[in-house]
């Protein structure tokens, strides 16, 4: 359903002056010209009569069309329909309180997401750098079990024993 | 406009606004045709008259048609347009007109799920937790490239041991070393030997100082050389 535009007028009003302005073409609908072709036989005076009389008649024709339109407006009740529709509107828009709270509300709704979707990447990054931390923990704790001198400590034993003989002999 | 639409539409405005637009249309409809009803009758005869409207009739009835049809076509057009017009604006239904009764539920039930202050209370408890975190990180990091530093030089450490390890533990090694220790006690009388003759000498050297005599410096070199020379033949007899 399309956005209506806001006339000052009223639904009513717009849709009456729009019916009127429709009903008026009829007016101009008929020209001597077209009298001439219609009527080739027949002497100009003839031809200006008839014309004459086809001018009364539409004008005739324009004033009942628009009393036509009265009767349907008034048996239905067009006015008091249409009336409602503008009476909403015009509320619209002086509730621009509630306008603009629907849009605080957005914003809130908006903001609140926003930091539950911060809470989530903080909590993921917490806990890529704590797995992180563990396995250099583990890789810590490899290395220093790792501080192993024994290969010194085997050349230091044939050194004391080379020694200890180098003693004996004296 | 849809069925269920205009029946919502219909029962909000107690009007249906498609009844009421083809009621004027046919209004319109029903005075246009009566209009030249009367033209074709009444009009157009006495227009010309009588006499000649029954000379002609033919033409007098074809022209009549042809400007009604004429007006027929500009009316029909003009209240076409005026049917679109009155159905897309003046009785288009403004968005909440048919569920106004519906928002305000539809409002209170924004505020649903965590509160503002307990979601900030989280994300600064996060965000310190996350600091620690990477602060303990920094300084794993350090600790961890000490001890691969250290590893790495316990690695040439140990190579080299190992090296060493092997020269010790070869079987040449161990033969000369054994030679070395049987030859100990030699060495240990030779020096004792050598001692005695450079006390000797330093005597002698002190008598030739006092008396001018070179022939007993001299004799000192000569055992000196002597003892040399033993120490060469008993090392080659291994």
């Amino acid at each position: 359903m399309e956005a209506a535009p806001a006339a000052a007028a009223g639904r009513y009003g717009n849709l009456e002056r729009s019916f009127k302005l429709a009903a008026r073409s009829v007016l101009t609908a008929c020209s001597r010209e077209d009298v001439k072709r219609a009527f080739p036989s027949f002497t100009d005076a003839e031809r200006e009569r008839l014309y004459q009389m086809f001018i009364y008649v539409i004008k005739s024709l324009h004033s009942n069309i628009e009393e036509e339109f009265d009767i349907p407006c008034q048996e239905l009740q067009v006015a008091a329909a249409l009336e409602k529709i503008d009476q909403f509107v015009e509320e619209q828009k002086l509730d621009v309180l509630s306008s603009d709270k629907t849009n605080i509300e957005d914003t809130k709704q908006m903001i609140s997401k926003a930091k539950k979707d911060e809470v989530e990447y903080l909590k993921s990054l917490i806990e890529e750098v704590e797995e992180k931390n563990n396995a250099m923990k583990a890789r810590i704790e490899l290395l220093k079990k790792d501080d192993d001198l024994a290969a010194g400590k085997q050349v230091l034993e044939k050194l004391m024993q080379c020694n200890s003989a180098l003693y004996n002999g004296l | 406009m849809e069925e269920s639409d205009e029946t919502a539409v219909e029962a909000a405005l107690g009007l249906s606004a498609s009844f009421f637009v083809n009621s004027v249309l046919n209004a319109v409809d029903d005075v246009r045709y009566g209009a030249f009803e009367y033209c074709l009758q009444e009009g157009a005869p006495e227009a010309v008259g009588a006499a000649m409207a029954t000379q002609k009739a033919e033409e007098l009835e074809r022209g009549v048609i042809s400007i009604h049809n004429l007006v027929k076509d500009v009316l029909d057009k003009r209240m076409s347009n005026w049917e679109k017009y009155c159905l897309r604006h003046c009785f288009a239904i403004p968005e909440g007109f048919l569920t106004r009764e519906d928002d305000i539920p539809a409002k209170k039930s924004l505020n649903d799920g965590n509160s503002d202050s307990d979601l900030d209370a989280e994300l600064v408890s996060l965000r310190k937790k996350l600091e620690d975190a990477n602060n303990e990180s920094e300084e794993l990091q350090k600790e961890l490239s000490s001890l691969e530093r250290q590893a790495e030089c316990q690695r040439n450490l140990d190579s080299s041991m190992a090296e060493l390890l092997k020269v010790f533990e070869s079987k040449a090694f161990q033969d000369n070393f054994q030679d070395l220790v049987n030859v100990i006690p030699l060495f240990q009388r030779k020096l004792e030997g050598m001692k005695r003759k450079i006390v000797e000498n330093i005597d002698d050297q002190i008598d030739w100082n006092v008396n001018g005599h070179h022939k007993r410096l001299a004799s000192g070199f000569t055992a000196r050389t002597e003892d040399s020379q033993d120490v060469v033949n008993v090392l080659k007899k291994y």
